[in-house]
């Protein structure tokens, strides 16, 4: 095993997978919080045109995957603006026309298949010095650009309506949180593949929200799980390469889907001993109910957060269930709703 | 606060001025021609049905939803030309669903701050201060490191109004702040607002039911239709005080009532509330 590190190709392996691993869940929890998880994905597709290009012309795929990737985001995040219904399926569009157009040209450029494959599942061990480079200063300007922005595009993200009565220009954060995932896309490709380089934005954010509270843990938390993914997940395809073959993108990706599977239970009783401080935890409700009005006095309190009677939002106000009953309070007592 | 100088030196005689105010929304009128001045230190309640237009009346004010015909000035510039956000505090309508990423009460809270904050500045001991006091008023001090989500609805509206407190603006607005919120927490944001009332600010908030924020309101503004029909002093409340002259309905269906439902002087009496 201390042997395989010894290997110059598998040093620069580890650089692009530390950077890489830092950079992509950072840029992914921007992308969960506007709901946009598989946008990653779809500029994945798109930038498959861009190594075609790349290939076909024989300049340096990276960079016009670089230039097609972010082309194809702005693309995507003016036609969710402007494209209202139908959004998603102008979406879908470019999806498969970057995909289409990029197995096409390769074809026509007599590029082999496999050679595409490189970008498509990540080739971190064939990965180049000069490509090494890239991946270091492209991941650590992302990384500068999502901390420094962290409570602007938390702002923005968070509430968009509240950050543009703030004065923020929500459409450029927008668009900057675009460009970023689009050269994420690019920088991760040779490390996880094209088509798998969204799981390793979205999966280590979704297992940090499982045990966060908070925005800011969830970034560091998904940080730690994202760099311990790619280092893990190329370890361990290094030290399984002996007895297999074995791709290190996919064990990349399935070391991050691991630990979302462990984090999961957690989270799940994380939720709900949380829960259990809050009234709205009704599981059941009572179906017909008598009318009247209860007098306060049954009572001895007023129902309110944690009276320990289960809350229900009921339209425009709240009932407490209690003994059955559901009780909205109106002046000095309660109505039976 | 009242009447105070503004950043050319001119004394402010609007904090709000729509002028034939207009919005069309896929060809449809929502807002007809709606005239509206808000004075400094008024505590106005714009009350109406839903789909009346109430929301997109101050969704106007706020530039969410600009007006397609007539004009809106802010503290007496006009809305588009309008920089100074850091004067306008906006509470909007609480969403149900989050994204699912977590974010504590604090972080909420100093989103608001934000307009103070020029990019890549870290937060002051000013801001912080800020942020405590917010919370403080709004009763959530002990609740700043929980995640927004394991609040209850009426707590998390308490929390966008802490968010507009902090950054100490000169007018409030608020959409449905008591929404779907219980009495107690009803109260604590009525006692809040009276705190940024009491110190001077512009309050504009739109409701369906004013309930403990009654004795705050100092002009009522009735809206139907994408009209104003009606503006009174004092408070009005549209839901009246006492409703139990009305058959109580038992079903928790939604109510859905015919176009003529809510007209008449029975609006007044009780229009709107289940």
């Amino acid at each position: 095993m201390i042997e395989l590190l010894s290997y110059e190709f598998m040093q620069r392996a580890l650089i692009a997978a530390v950077f890489v691993g830092l950079a992509a869940p950072l840029v992914g929890i921007y992308l969960v919080q506007r709901r946009l998880s598989l946008m990653g994905d779809g500029i994945g597709h798109v930038a498959v045109t861009g190594v075609a290009l790349g290939l076909a012309t024989g300049t340096s795929p990276t960079w016009t995957a670089v230039v097609v990737a972010v082309l194809g985001a702005v693309a995507i995040e003016v036609i969710r603006e402007y494209g209202r219904t139908g959004g998603d399926v102008a979406l879908a569009l470019l999806f498969y026309g970057g995909l289409a157009g990029g197995v096409l040209i390769t074809g026509v450029a007599g590029e082999s298949a496999s050679r595409l494959q490189e970008f498509l599942f990540g080739a971190i061990t064939t990965i180049s010095v000069a490509d090494v480079w890239f991946t270091m200063v492209l991941a650590a300007v992302i990384v500068v650009v999502a901390v420094g922005l962290l409570p602007q595009l938390f702002a923005v993200t968070h509430d968009p309506e509240f950050a543009r009565v703030a004065g923020l220009r929500v459409r450029a954060y927008n668009v900057l949180v675009a460009v970023m995932a689009a050269v994420t896309v690019t920088v991760a490709m040779r490390t996880v593949g094209l088509l798998l380089v969204s799981a390793l934005m979205i999966i280590p954010v979704a297992t940090a929200q499982q045990l966060a509270g908070s925005f800011r843990r969830t970034v560091w938390m998904a940080m730690v799980l994202g760099l311990g993914a790619a280092l893990g997940g190329l370890l361990l395809a290094a030290y399984l390469s002996f007895s297999a073959r074995v791709a290190p993108g996919p064990t990349i990706v399935l070391v991050a889907l691991a630990g979302f599977v462990v984090t999961w239970p957690v989270g799940v009783w994380l939720r709900r001993r949380r829960a259990l401080r809050v009234p709205f935890a009704a599981e059941t409700l009572p179906v017909a109910v008598p009318a009247g009005a209860h007098a306060v006095e049954q009572h001895g309190h007023e129902h309110g957060d944690g009276c320990g009677h289960p809350a229900v939002e009921h339209g425009d106000h709240v009932d407490y269930l209690h003994d059955g009953h559901r009780h909205a309070p109106h002046g000095g007592h309660y109505d039976e709703h | 606060m009242t009447a105070a100088p503004d950043a050319h030196g001119a004394d402010v005689e609007t904090v709000v001025e729509v002028l034939g105010g207009g919005v069309v929304l896929g060809g449809r009128p929502v807002l007809r021609d709606v005239d509206l001045v808000v004075r400094p230190g008024e505590f106005v309640a714009v009350v109406g049905a839903n789909g009346s237009g109430k929301s997109t009346l101050i969704r106007a004010v706020v530039g969410l939803r600009p007006v397609t015909s007539g004009s809106v000035r802010l503290f007496g510039t006009d809305q588009q030309r309008f920089s100074d956000w850091r004067r306008v505090g906006y509470v909007p309508q609480r969403s149900g669903a989050g994204s699912g990423v977590p974010a504590s009460v604090w972080e909420v809270v100093a989103s608001g701050r934000l307009v103070h904050r020029s990019v890549l500045r870290p937060l002051r001991r000013a801001d912080r201060t800020a942020i405590d006091e917010a919370l403080a008023v709004v009763g959530l001090a002990d609740r700043a490191g929980d995640p927004v989500t394991t609040l209850s609805g009426g707590q998390q509206q308490r929390v966008l109004i802490a968010r507009a407190l902090v950054s100490g603006p000169d007018l409030y607005v608020l959409d449905e702040p008591t929404a779907g919120v219980d009495a107690a927490n009803q109260q604590a944001l009525a006692d809040a607002l009276g705190v940024v009332s009491d110190a001077g600010a512009t309050v504009v908030l739109v409701t369906h039911e004013l309930g403990p924020l009654a004795p705050l309101v100092d002009r009522t503004i009735t809206v139907r239709e994408g009209r104003i029909t009606d503006d009174v002093a004092g408070a009005h409340d549209p839901a009246g005080g006492h409703h139990h002259e009305r058959p109580v309905r038992h079903d928790h269906l939604p109510y859905l009532g015919a176009p003529v439902d809510g007209l008449g002087a029975a609006a007044h009496e009780h229009g709107g509330r289940p």
